[in-house]
């Protein structure tokens, strides 16, 4: 709805009066056609971990190292040369954020000194203010019980952690981890009840700031 | 004895409970003094940094104060067994020291929940303290039932080591192994010490996050290890429950002890079952029979 500021049709510019003698391919015109959004990058730039994101060489070494690469569908690399391409919803909606698992590989290896990982938090981020569902959901669901499991009683909780998640997004899967979760039990690994730190008012007032705070970074 | 300020962290309070009993057991022997830090709460992990990052940063720095406090500028070292927490614990250290705009909300944060922190902590895996502080001569010398003939496979997994390897070398760790040899085993040696375990993914993507640790199992395997150890809480939980499902990634079953570093060292102390709490493994029998210790329980 609120229209972009930043955003202009690069078609307008590069098609605009140009006589066609041959259509552009039905890839090419997407490509062309689509609405450029390069206001997250200037934002991003203005953070410390995103403001390289600028400098990459797209030399592949992030996508290359990556060991979750058979689940992205953008290698970091792309994913940079997407944001600068203005092509931003693409990349909210990408599930590489997602399947990320923070190793840090890429970040410790990049030549340009990105620090890639912190970035893909950032994507995470915005993807769940912007209201990106689709591809995110299930790490998106569990980061969202787990914080607010942690804001309330101040230690995360495992069986709770696990079972709200497992029962509403995977109930069938629930029922065939449930022998590993009752071998964890008996060993006295995985506690029933929820513990909780004492001050739990302080940390109330402090994660509700932080919520406010945080918005948009 | 060295005194130092302990945020032991959730996890070595649930699934990892045995890696905190195993600490406890040895760290008097060992000239440690821990001293665990009131009320504390969850470091503000992976899942709230997707969230929002001036809580994850606040829920570490809480603590950062809680421990200030405590320590009363005496005490400023704080040591932490889980890697992902003492990455929480120092990223947040380092923003608030290094990005202004950042720090500034923080200290908004704990402010409103009635804490203050002036920056005094330096936050330190344990792996590290025990090998630059305590001293592999030290771990030598108190392991009087030295684990001769074990082959020991030292895991590191990712966060002790990235993106900030303190206290140890980036591309080739040593801490690990130090502790190996210290404890009268043998080093084996494995492709993948570093590589990710997938355990973030286990409960979200378990077809991909399974596979990764199974990689790494089948490695280790082939190096002729007898057992594994590792500093990191997440990976050892993640490669004992892979470790039941490998017929599934690898065609056959993998029959690893998967032990916390400071089970591996309280084992050559001597040290009993219960108090390392080996009878927590999820292949306990296993556990034991590889330290010839099926018998004292
Ligand atoms: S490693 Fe760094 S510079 Fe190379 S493609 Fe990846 S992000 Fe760009
Ligand atoms: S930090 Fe994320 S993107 Fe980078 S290599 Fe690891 S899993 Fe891949």
């Amino acid at each position: 709805m609120s229209p972009q500021p930043e955003t202009e049709s690069r078609q307008e510019k590069v098609f605009q009066g140009a006589a066609a003698p041959g259509e552009p391919s039905a890839e090419l015109k997407t490509l062309f056609e689509r609405k450029q959004d390069h206001q997250f990058l200037a934002e991003l730039d203005k953070l410390p971990e995103g403001a390289k994101v600028k400098m990459c060489i797209q030399c592949g070494t992030c996508g290359g190292m990556c060991p979750v690469t058979p689940l992205l569908d953008h290698s970091p690399r792309r994913l940079f040369a997407m944001l600068r391409a203005g092509m931003t919803d693409e990349v909210l909606d990408a599930a590489t954020p997602w399947v990320c698992s923070s190793c840090y590989r890429c970040t410790v290896n990049c030549p340009a000194g990105i620090k890639i990982t912190e970035v893909m938090y950032a994507l995470k981020r915005r993807a769940i203010q912007a209201g990106r569902k689709a591809r995110s959901s299930d790490y998106q669901r569990f980061a969202s019980i787990f914080t607010r499991i942690v804001s309330r009683h101040g230690r995360s909780h495992e069986m709770g952690l696990l079972s709200r998640y497992m029962m509403f997004h995977h109930p069938v899967a629930m029922a065939k981890q449930s022998g590993l979760g009752m071998r964890l039990m008996l060993k006295g690994r995985m506690p029933l009840t929820q513990e909780k730190i004492k001050d739990r008012e302080g940390l109330r007032r402090m994660a509700a700031k932080a919520l406010e705070l945080g918005e948009g970074v | 004895m060295k005194k130092y300020l302990y945020y032991p962290g959730c996890s070595q309070k649930a699934t990892s409970r045995a890696y905190e009993e195993a600490l406890l057991a040895i760290a008097a022997d060992l000239g440690l003094e821990l001293q665990e830090v009131e009320d504390w709460n969850c470091c503000g992990t992976t899942p709230v940094m997707a969230v929002n990052k001036v809580l994850a940063l606040s829920l570490a720095a809480r603590n950062l104060a809680l421990a200030e406090a405590q320590g009363q500028g005496e005490l400023t070292e704080l040591v932490t067994p889980c890697p992902s927490c003492w990455l929480a614990l120092h990223k947040a250290q380092h923003a608030l020291a290094d990005d202004e705009e950042i720090a500034g909300k923080v200290r908004a944060s704990l402010e409103a929940g009635g804490y203050s922190y002036k920056g005094t902590i330096r936050p330190r895996h344990l792996l590290e303290v025990l090998v630059n502080e305590v001293g592999v001569e030290a771990i030598q010398q108190k392991a009087g039932k030295p684990l001769q003939g074990l082959k020991v496979a030292p895991y590191y997994g990712c966060q002790v080591l990235r993106p900030y390897a303190q206290g140890d070398d980036a591309e080739h760790p040593q801490n690990l192994e130090k502790i190996i040899r210290a404890t009268g085993a043998e080093v084996a040696e494995f492709p993948l010490q570093s590589a990710c375990c997938g355990g973030t993914l286990v409960a979200t993507r378990p077809e991909v996050g399974y596979q990764m640790s199974a990689d790494i199992l089948r490695a280790i395997e082939r190096s002729g290890a007898n057992l594994v150890v590792t500093p990191c809480n997440l990976c050892q939980a993640t490669l004992e429950i892979v470790q039941r499902k490998t017929p599934k990634f690898l065609g056959h079953k993998t029959k690893l002890p998967i032990l916390a570093v400071t089970q591996l060292i309280g084992l050559a102390m001597g040290k009993s079952v219960k108090e390392l709490g080996l009878q927590r493994s999820l292949n306990a029998k296993r556990c034991l029979r590889t330290m010839g210790r099926e018998t004292a329980a």
